[in-house]
């Protein structure tokens, strides 16, 4: 799939995530749809493809959120980086492999964030967040894979990677 | 993977690396904010769109859990509870809606001041920052520093506007201290967030200082950042701790502040500088 549809994809996932996301809260937990976008396109094409991804991703919701710019960059290109890791590891796109991807890089992605606030000044309380904020929102996150790990395996079906070498 | 594909990925990763940290250490004086006002202005038509679906899908999963709890009834009994409680729960968010809007008057109309109101948009995409985006900007009047109120008291503070549309820090927010007293004995405090928790500091107590589950703290005009006496919290649990030079309750805010949908903004007050 060409890089050029990430901008509105992306796009429309960032919006939806700030004002449609809060209305589809079930109790404490939110899911997360454009993490798990990007972390499920680089479990299913590897980091080559959703590093770009993660970049306009991270980008945009630093510019519709109120933390420290660059926040949502740097944890956004982190878990995607390691993901592909696993990627490797486990040769391609399985449904197991996704889901251990998406609720490690829910955890993560937040601790980073968490991380960034912390480095920067702002008071954070590990325990209370991880309890009632991220692992809530990981279960979620774990529901909410299924259709989009199913729609990108399709999309990847569809628009298979070539396989000539890259000169 | 391909090869090229792949270090090219490695280099993207070190670049936004570097970007990110490059944006921590010093956005501000790469005025991210002007970035931020610019996405702002680009999304408030969508976010207004996607803002009013949230709501829908907030009464879609409502209606799903009251689906739920028929489960013993059998089908055809089911399908007419479903419909009837979806019909209810549509009733009822009207009803909460209609509330909350004249909740919003009585309110407007008991501290009398000239205000605006506006529908909240967007959150942050965490709840780890504490701020939210409202379709409300300089088409209305508002500027920074201007007072945020829900349905019952104080909820935050204008920080950036563009057009059509402000971002507001709440008063949950850590960088949002707010000067508070209390409305019975006026005893003077700072509304901050402490563990995670919001607590109101009170410094130089009388050793019987007592504070009552209920009682409500409002602005006290102190530093001139919020017009004095507006309702902000109410006290959840007070203990007195004779030890401690600083007296510490616990509070909640008087709006549930995650599920905020309509607001005023006190257009009439500008803090100074």
């Amino acid at each position: 799939m060409t890089p050029w549809l990430a901008l509105p994809i992306l796009g429309l996932l960032a919006a939806m995530q700030t004002s449609l996301v809060p209305g589809l809260e079930v109790g404490p937990a939110r899911p997360h749809l454009l993490l798990v976008w990007v972390v499920c396109w680089a479990v299913v094409r590897g980091r080559g493809e959703a590093m770009p991804w993660a970049i306009v991703g991270g980008l945009l919701l630093d510019a519709l959120s109120q933390m420290p710019p660059g926040a949502h960059l740097l944890a956004l290109v982190v878990v995607v980086f390691v993901a592909d890791l696993g990627h490797r590891v486990m040769q391609g796109s399985t449904a197991l492999y996704a889901a251990a991807a998406v609720l490690a890089a829910t955890l993560a992605y937040g601790l980073l964030l968490m991380a960034v606030l912390a480095v920067t000044g702002h008071p954070v309380t590990l325990v209370d967040t991880v309890i009632l904020d991220l692992l809530p929102g990981a279960a979620y996150n774990m529901v909410l894979l299924v259709p989009v790990f199913l729609l990108q395996r399709a999309i990847d079906r569809r628009f298979p990677t070539s396989v000539l070498p890259e000169w | 993977m391909r090869r090229g594909s792949q270090s090219r990925a490695t280099s993207y990763f070190v670049f936004a690396v570097v970007l990110a940290v490059v944006l921590l250490g010093l956005g501000q004086l790469l005025r991210f904010d002007a970035v931020r006002g610019a996405a702002a202005v680009v999304y408030e038509p969508l976010q207004s769109g996607l803002s009013s679906a949230g709501r829908g899908a907030r009464d879609f999963v409502g209606t799903i859990g009251s689906i739920g709890d028929t489960a013993a009834e059998n089908r055809r009994l089911k399908a007419q509870v479903a419909d009837l409680q979806r019909q209810l729960d549509q009733a009822r968010t009207q009803q909460l809606t209609d509330q909350q809007l004249k909740d919003l008057l009585g309110l407007q109309d008991s501290l009398r001041f000239h205000s605006t109101a506006a529908e909240v948009i967007g959150f942050d995409p965490e709840r780890l920052s504490q701020a939210m985006t409202i379709n409300a900007g300089s088409n209305k009047g508002l500027k920074v520093g201007m007072s945020v109120l829900g349905q019952r008291g104080l909820v935050g503070r204008v920080v950036s506007v563009q057009g059509n549309s402000a971002q507001v820090r709440l008063v949950s927010d850590t960088n949002l201290p707010v000067n508070v007293e209390s409305a019975q004995a006026h005893l003077g405090g700072t509304l901050k967030v402490r563990e995670g928790r919001l607590v109101v500091e009170i410094l130089g107590a009388p050793t019987d200082v007592h504070l009552d589950r209920g009682e409500v703290f409002v602005t006290s005009g102190l530093g001139g950042n919020f017009p004095k006496g507006l309702p902000v919290v109410s006290v959840s649990s007070f203990h007195y701790e004779p030890a401690q030079v600083a007296q510490v309750a616990e509070v909640s805010p008087l709006d549930d502040l995650a599920r905020l949908e309509f607001v005023i903004v006190d257009t009439d007050f500008v803090p100074i500088g």
